[in-house]
């Protein structure tokens, strides 16, 4: 270990660190331009007196709302093709951009709020032709993308049409298209049709405009799919987001078998809550803020570099430089190292410390890594078996322990993937992680049987089929929803629909009488949390003393690992105001409540988890 | 607190005897003996015990203690009073190089340790005591004190842990091991020792190496589980009051303050404060923030140390003879600047400033007014149940956060309704998904409880789990295409593989069943690394930490055991060559990474691409031109001009037939083919179609006369370009010698490589 340890020690340039770089790490944003078709048959109505360019237009507002609630500030435009717009100079006619490329911001949102509004009116303002050029059009998109002065490393066209075969009886222009369309692909842009209507079909003309855009043959089975509502627009867009992994590295069988492997997250990390700044009263300007660290016995600033890091410990205190807090943090190697197999079983359900990653094969490391691991994979899964491994992901990482769940792919009726295949990277706890719980484990009586029986029913009753997709972060949503009245100018917020809360009048409607009779059967004195809480005080005199009353030893603990426990509260308002004082956060007219909520904020710990 | 303390006194003998009695590890008893006292210690400090530690020193050239008179209880020295483990002990410890030239009487240590530790735990009340005794029993003890002794520590109810020698292995063992290494003095103060720990409550005796065993890996601190309390709902009616225990967590990190030690002090020379303040003080507190929390030490800032580092301020004080440096410690506070965004950076007042968000590039300010609006009110604590679902839509890659454990509390009613859930869950294979809410307001959770149900209890398993907004999709190929499906063989060495690193073999020597690297037992390298540093540290005084400074015992536990490692040999060995592997290096996977998304040859993300052809389309203020005097100079300016290949090969295209038309002779051959041959590399390298096209119309158009240029074209090999120069070409290799003969110049069939080319073809014909 010590020996490679130095070599890679030594050379802590970039050098090494590129193969672990994905493509978006270089950083520029990505663009994407929504090219619409406005001709009229765009706008023909169905009963529900909607039109496909209402729902593309729809599409583009929640798309835009989207991107600005989860923050990924990428870069949109809107071409519409087919406008009765005569091109100025050397502009194609029938195009017009109705939003050049930039991040989204309120006014867009506005436009298209007013378009969706009055669809009638944007018809008569911008009219129609079937005299456009698709391949201009293209080359519009492209035009757009090239003035604009942003680094960009992705770039996508959206074409939105229900025309399935345009110039159709133009094969000149058809083959514009194409030839653009090849354009395209050398400049790597990206074109994606979204068919509106049900009897579009690819086959006539933009299978072959797709394939050519891509410089191969292989069509994503997601492609050309028929889009009906805004949904699949939108899942259509957001099912496009490049996976980045979290992590490339090496997986170490043995000596000298190493296979590459990538690893992505399931979810982000945090919600995306709307982030706060500050701004100056006066002049509404944005201000940055940042710590500034200073000799608390002299007063004078101190530099980063000078901090040292002290920590009393047995009679001690010992001193960390800074340079040695750096150094210190490389024990391991980026990677996986295979330490053996354990059956899947032995991976306890509670071994959990965080969330788990997703490990695929990675290429792009080491050739043929694909087909050991798909060995490894497939056996695994055949034997039962998880592979144990030491898991450093990144430079200066920590080593974690971690199990390698075998995951067989999974596909829902329409064969779209719910779990891909590969491997689920479970981080497993350390010893010091695990805590010791026997002296508060509950050993419960044998319940009657009928009980349980009205259990399962209450459970048969109340049964539904839950997906993480289905339920938002009602914090996060009342936010959002208040910043969007602020920005949009509503009278109110959109109310935000709870689906945290449980909905009793269905669960005991549903459960009828059976929750009674469970209650009657379990209580049958009746039910009062008193009465139980008392006499779970009673049956526990040998025990320590009943925790509710453990008084947590306020005085001598760190007031992170209070805000941990969730305990900030506990503290006087003048001992949160003092602490908050010092950190420089003001504390004027702040209730309790909001000191408590500053303190939890401040340590970034949003809420003490349970 | 004091309930769950313990009182330990060590007995460490450091006489002449244990310093010359070499041990099985070649080491000396008093080495060995030295290093276990140490990690006893040591383990007490970073786990910062409440425990309290005496220390006797025991073969010692000063005596010590209240029962010495002239003629017994000599060489015996107290040498620390009963208290927290700390570093002195440690520095105690190790200041015996060798044994001392005297011998002390054990069983008088015992004696005096028992007396000790009642008259200093006198007041204080521990959970239990504990006399550790450190010796090789070579001392000549008298037989009619052992009672007595036995009977002191029996009403005392004090236990005694003997380390050390390998006594009592088993029958055989012992034989060799005895030999003639034990005296007789030793084997009779074993056999005392023995008959001691036979009738002590609670007295063990064990070797070095199982106390070392158990004491090679530093711990963490303690934590006592905190209560959540609350009566879980299913719908209003039903209630069950539960109590959660986070059963997983983040261990209890040491604190770290932030100091600045006065340069005199310091080992390395760092930067001046105002060179690197006024040059980037975000990039540098960026950098700090990552190194600690990286560490993950915990940043605690305080201003005034006296008020808030009692810790810090006792250890100054108890320790003014070696540590003076602590006192030249100046600690760093941290203010939080605001300052106005441009090239000049001006300070604003903190009043000055009101709060808002980014709604995408829209500035949002947010008045008091407003707030309201912003604020979601989850309610009173609960656990509330929206009902239940089949286990297989809780699958385990939706889990969040740290694993908690429910229990019902403790009344017997709430006891059975719970148990009576579980059982009914357990038998629907199905969980409960809920809401929490911690405490009044704060932020709700989504959870799923799961069963579980083991002989000794019932409890659920409480896990968190993503909302909509941070679930993402992650689609990917499945892992088997026809390409790379792998062979029986493979499949057999793989299958070998998992055969041969079986760590259920391998039980850790604790016997959980769990099999090696059970979560139980294994400790956290990382963890261990620091700890061993700052021990180190303490013990070497202030030396600097390099990089390459990794304790021996972290490095064994990051590497996969021998056993493991050897057992699957052959199974590696034939994956080795049964796979292709082919590693990338560095450089090249970044080019290839690169490729995989951009084309060849195309500048990487460049916009520049796109941008001039895009111009010259737009404006076209002077038409392209390439002349016959140097076209292929010409051709290249145009591309770097930025004229789309296509325009520029029609452009030279026409020079070509041009010179070719005009020729007299073959020598008037060579530039027309010259040019051909530029315009073929290029579009090699980024269009083979262009060239395609061109070359096909070319032949058909090539004037019978001019047939000798055709030669050339075939010699130079300059026809279609087919897929094995550009991956981008469609054209075969045959169907491209075909195309080079020149018999079928004229009624050649197009090898067109666009289809689209023939159903235009198609629709011109209708």
């Amino acid at each position: 270990m010590n020996q490679t340890g130095a070599s890679w020690r030594g050379n802590s340039d970039d050098e090494d660190d590129l193969d672990v770089r994905e493509p978006w790490m270089w950083g520029g944003k990505k663009a994407y331009i929504f090219l619409i078709d406005v001709t009229e048959r765009m706008f023909e109505t169905d009963v529900q007196d909607e039109s496909f360019f209402l729902t593309a237009i729809q599409a583009c507002k929640t798309i835009l709302l989207k991107d600005i609630v989860n923050g990924t500030k990428n870069l949109y435009a809107i071409v519409l093709y087919g406008t009765k717009q005569k091109g100025k100079a050397s502009q194609a006619n029938h195009i017009t951009t109705l939003q050049n490329l930039s991040c989204p911001n309120a006014d867009q949102v506005k436009d298209l709020m007013n378009i969706i509004s009055d669809v009638d009116g944007f018809e008569r303002e911008h009219g129609h032709s079937n005299d456009f050029s698709l391949a201009e059009a293209l080359w519009h998109c492209l035009k757009i993308v090239s003035n604009c002065t942003t680094k960009i490393h992705e770039k996508t066209i959206l074409l939105m049409t229900c025309n399935d075969n345009p110039h159709a009886s133009d094969p000149k222009l058809q083959h514009d298209t194409r030839t653009r369309a090849n354009d395209l692909h050398q400049v790597l842009m990206q074109l994606k049709v979204l068919p509106f209507g049900i009897s579009f079909n690819a086959d006539l003309f933009f299978k072959e405009v797709v394939k050519t855009s891509r410089g191969d043959d292989d069509l994503d089975v997601t492609d050309l799919m028929i889009v009906k509502t805004i949904d699949d627009v939108v899942s259509r867009i957001e099912g496009m987001v490049s996976k980045r992994s979290s992590s490339r590295v090496l997986w170490t069988l043995g000596k000298d078998v190493q296979l590459g492997v990538a690893a992505y997250s399931f979810f982000k990390a945090t919600d995306p809550f709307p982030k706060k700044i500050r701004i100056t009263r006066s002049k509404n300007s944005i201000v940055t803020s940042r710590a500034q660290a200073f000799n608390s016995t002299t007063g004078e600033e101190v530099s980063t570099a000078e901090v040292s890091k002290a920590i009393p410990i047995g009679g001690k205190i010992v001193t960390f430089e800074k340079e040695e807090l750096q150094t210190m943090r490389f024990i391991s190697q980026p990677g996986l190292v295979l330490l053996g197999f354990k059956p899947t079983h032995t991976i306890k359900l509670w071994y959990q410390i965080k969330s788990s990653l997703f490990l695929y094969p990675e290429e792009r490391l080491v050739k043929g890594s694909r087909t050991l691991f798909a060995a490894l994979h497939e056996r695994c899964l055949a034997r039962n078996v998880t592979p144990i491994c030491f898991f450093t992901a990144r430079r200066g990482g920590r080593p974690k322990l971690v199990a390698l769940w075998p995951q067989q792919e999974k596909l829902d009726k329409n064969n779209s993937q719910i779990v891909p295949p590969g491997f689920i990277l479970r981080y497993l706890p350390y010893a010091d992680n695990v805590r010791d719980l026997s002296e508060q484990e509950v050993k419960c009586p044998d319940p009657e049987p009928e009980l349980v029986t009205l259990a399962e029913k209450i459970i048969q009753k109340t049964k539904f089929k839950f997906n993480p997709r289905n339920i938002d972060n009602p914090k996060l949503q009342t936010q959002w929803a208040g910043i969007e009245a602020l920005a949009l100018g509503y009278e109110n917020p959109e109310p935000v629909d709870d689906l945290t809360l449980p909905d009793h009048d269905v669960m005991d409607g549903r459960m009828a009488d059976l929750a009674t009779a469970f209650m009657e059967m379990a209580f049958p004195d009746g039910f009062s949390e008193d009465v139980v809480s008392k006499a779970a005080k009673r049956s526990a005199p040998s025990k320590p003393p009943a925790p509710k009353k453990i008084k947590p030893d306020l005085e001598n603990m760190d007031l992170e690992d209070m805000a941990r426990q969730g305990l900030v509260e506990k503290l006087k308002v003048d001992q949160l105001k003092s602490y908050l004082g010092e950190w420089g956060i003001k504390t004027t007219r702040m209730k309790k409540a909001e000191l408590v909520e500053a303190v939890y904020n401040h340590l970034g710990i949003p809420d003490p988890t349970m | 607190m004091a309930r769950s303390a313990e009182a330990i006194v060590i007995v460490l003998d450091v006489g002449q005897s244990v310093g010359r009695e070499i041990s099985l590890n070649g080491e000396t008893f008093l080495h060995n003996a030295q290093l276990c006292a140490t990690k006893i210690i040591q383990k007490k400090i970073f786990t910062r015990s409440k425990d309290e530690i005496g220390l006797i020193l025991l073969g010692s050239e000063d005596t010590n203690n209240p029962l010495a008179n002239d003629e017994n209880y000599n060489n015996i020295e107290i040498r620390h009073q009963l208290q927290c483990a700390n570093w002195r002990m440690v520095q105690t410890i190790s200041s015996f190089k060798k044994g001392t030239s005297v011998d002390g009487d054990w069983l008088d240590a015992l004696i005096v340790a028992a007396d000790f530790m009642r008259t200093a735990s006198e007041g204080k009340k521990f959970k239990e005591r504990k006399i550790v005794i450190l010796t090789n029993f070579k001392s000549d003890v008298s037989d009619d004190e052992v009672n007595f002794v036995i009977e002191a520590l029996q009403t005392e109810k004090i236990q005694v842990i003997v380390i050390g020698p390998q006594v009592y292995k088993s029958q055989t063992q012992e034989m060799e091991l005895d030999g003639d290494l034990k005296s007789q003095d030793q084997k009779q103060g074993e056999a005392l020792m023995a008959k001691i720990i036979d009738s002590v409550e609670g007295s063990v005796l064990c070797s070095f190496e199982d106390a070392m065993y158990s004491l090679m890996y530093f711990g963490t601190k303690k934590v006592r589980p905190t209560p959540w309390s609350t009566t879980m709902e299913i719908g209003s009616k039903v209630k069950i009051p539960i109590t959660a225990y986070k059963k997983i967590s983040e261990v209890q990190r040491l604190t770290a303050n932030d100091v600045v030690i006065p340069s005199k002090l310091k080992t390395m020379s760092t930067l001046s404060s105002q060179d690197s303040v006024s040059q980037d003080p975000d990039a540098k507190s960026a950098e700090l923030v990552n190194a600690v929390s990286q560490n993950e030490t915990v940043s605690q800032v305080d201003l005034d140390p006296d008020a808030k580092s009692p810790e810090l301020i006792n250890a100054a004080l108890e320790d003014e003879d070696d540590f003076g440096d602590s006192k030249n410690l100046e600690y760093v506070a941290k203010d939080r600047i605001y300052t106005t965004i441009g090239d000049e950076a001006t300070p604003v007042d903190i009043n000055e400033l009101i709060e808002g968000y980014m709604f995408g590039e829209t500035l949002v300010p947010v008045t008091e007014d407003d707030k309201p609006e912003l604020v979601y009110e989850s309610g009173p604590k609960c656990l509330s149940v929206l009902g239940f679902t089949d286990k297989g839509n809780v699958p385990l890659y939706y889990f969040k956060g740290e694993c908690h454990q429910i229990f019902p509390q403790k009344e017997e009613n709430s006891m059975r309704a719970f148990a009576a859930l579980i059982q009914a869950m357990h038998s629907k294979d199905m969980v409960a998904i809920v809401r929490k809410v911690y405490r009044m307001n704060s932020a709700p959770l989504i959870g799923a409880l799961f069963p579980m149900i083991t002989p000794e209890l019932q409890c659920f398993i409480l896990v968190e789990l993503p909302f909509s907004e941070s679930v993402k999709t992650l689609l990917f190929p499945p892992l088997v295409i026809d390409k790379n499906k792998p062979t029986e063989k493979q499949l057999n060495a793989v299958d070998q593989l998992i055969l041969s690193m079986n760590l259920m073999e391998l039980d850790d020597d604790n016997e959980t069943g769990e099999g090696a690297y059970d979560p139980h037992n294994t400790p956290d390298p990382y963890e261990q690394h620091f700890h061993s540093l700052v021990a180190k540290k303490v013990l070497n005084g202030e030396l600097y930490i390099s990089g390459s400074d990794i304790d021996e015992a972290v490095i064994r536990l990051l590497t996969p055991k021998e056993e493991m490692l050897n057992k699957a040999k052959p199974a590696v060995e034939k994956i080795k060559e049964l796979f292709t592997l082919t590693k990338i290096t560095p450089k090249e996977g970044a080019r290839n990474a690169a490729a995989d998304i951009f084309k060849p040859d195309t500048k990487p993300l460049d916009i520049v691409d796109v941008k001039v052809p895009l111009a010259s389309m737009d404006s076209k203020p002077t038409p392209p031109h390439i002349g016959t005097v140097r076209p292929d100079k010409d051709f290249i300016s145009l591309l770097n001009q930025g004229v789309s290949l296509n325009e520029a090969c029609s452009l030279l295209d026409q020079v070509i037939r041009d010179m070719v038309h005009k020729a007299f002779d073959a020598d008037d051959f060579k530039k027309p083919l010259k040019c051909l041959l530029l315009m073929r590399k290029k579009c090699v390298d980024s269009d083979p179609t262009v060239y395609n096209d061109k070359i096909t119309i070319f032949k058909k158009d090539l004037p019978a006369e001019k047939v000798g240029f055709w030669q050339l074209i075939v010699n130079e090999e300059a026809g279609l370009i087919t897929t094995s120069e550009s991956h981008l070409s469609t054209i075969h290799i045959e169907e491209a010698q075909k195309f080079l003969q020149v018999n079928d110049v004229n009624d050649v069939m197009l090898p067109t490589q666009d289809v689209d080319e023939d159903i235009d073809d198609l629709i011109n014909q209708m």
